[in-house]
């Protein structure tokens, strides 16, 4: 029924293109774009007790492509759990951490000589790149 | 306009009781919780009790199977196999959200209201441990339809 009174409304005060051009838009930007990734597989799982462990120092904060933002918490402990070609891959020990687009993904950090440079999403065996602008340092190499 | 006043009010306390979940709180139910078991571990899901898009109550699914309802005001927790998980609700845009879970370990997701397309939608998000255990005290025990 209010579709109708919309649409009579939009018809009477002839602003019928432009609210087309803003639902438009908001079509486009309510649905995110799906994480971008491909498959990838995840060697050399290390024993949990004997894995390397790193603290972030201070809050990281960053966008994602998809526009959604994220935070990697100070303080948190992030525990070696193997390899990519892209670098290794560090699971969190203490808190969680997902990306988002489309859907929301469980993540862990892939890094590269102490930078982050993207994510290994453990259900979909993939690793989502971090946009080649973010120069993101979380630790020492 | 009394009586629309009236009937305005008996309408919104309607809503209000439909929308929202009853039983237990989380603080009464929580002793009585069974302890996890050696193999499995337990996912807790919960929403908060914001009237926003409480008309909204879509089933939640996990790995494709019906195992409760979104209720605002609400929460149920299951107890599954180490594995990997999906979690969705038949909401009017579907945000699948994706982890896997190990022995003895909790997981908390939590139930968010955002506005859709057309209509409110409610989405699935991972929620860190001690987030979720501030939010989910004041919430009623909604149980689950089907366990697994």
């Amino acid at each position: 029924m209010w579709y109708i009174i919309i649409i009579y409304i939009m018809i009477s005060s002839n602003i019928i293109t432009v609210s087309f051009q803003s639902l438009l838009c908001i079509l486009l930007i309510g649905c995110a774009a799906e994480v971008k990734r491909q498959p990838e597989t995840l060697r050399s799982a290390i024993e949990e007790t004997n894995a390397e462990r790193r603290a972030i120092t201070a809050d990281v904060r960053f966008t994602l492509d998809s526009g959604y933002e994220r935070v990697l918490r100070k303080d948190t402990i992030w525990r070696l759990v193997g390899t990519l070609a892209q670098g290794n891959v560090y699971a969190s020990s203490d808190s969680v951490f997902s990306i988002e687009g489309a859907h929301v993904h469980e993540a862990y950090l892939v890094v590269n000589s102490g930078k982050l440079v993207g994510f290994y999403l453990p259900v979909e065996r993939s690793f989502a790149p971090l946009n080649s602008t973010s120069n993101i340092n979380l630790w020492e190499k | 306009m009394k009586t629309f006043i009236n009937l305005s009010s008996t309408c919104l306390l309607a809503i209000a009781l439909v929308g929202c979940a009853s039983g237990p709180k989380y603080t009464e139910v929580k002793s009585s919780m069974p302890i996890l078991s050696a193999d499995k571990g337990r996912i807790f899901f919960y929403r908060s009790g914001s009237m926003v898009g409480s008309g909204i109550q879509p089933n939640v699914n996990l790995n494709g199977a019906v195992v409760g309802e979104s209720k605002p005001g609400g929460f149920f927790y299951l107890d599954v196999l180490p594995s990997q998980y999906e979690v969705s609700l038949t909401s009017e845009v579907e945000k699948k959200l994706t982890f896997t879970i190990g022995i003895r370990q909790e997981r908390c997701v939590r139930m968010s209201v955002g506005l859709g397309i057309l209509v409110y939608r409610v989405y699935p998000e991972l929620v860190e441990p001690a987030a979720c255990e501030a939010e989910i005290q004041d919430l009623s025990y909604t149980g689950s339809l089907k366990k697994q």
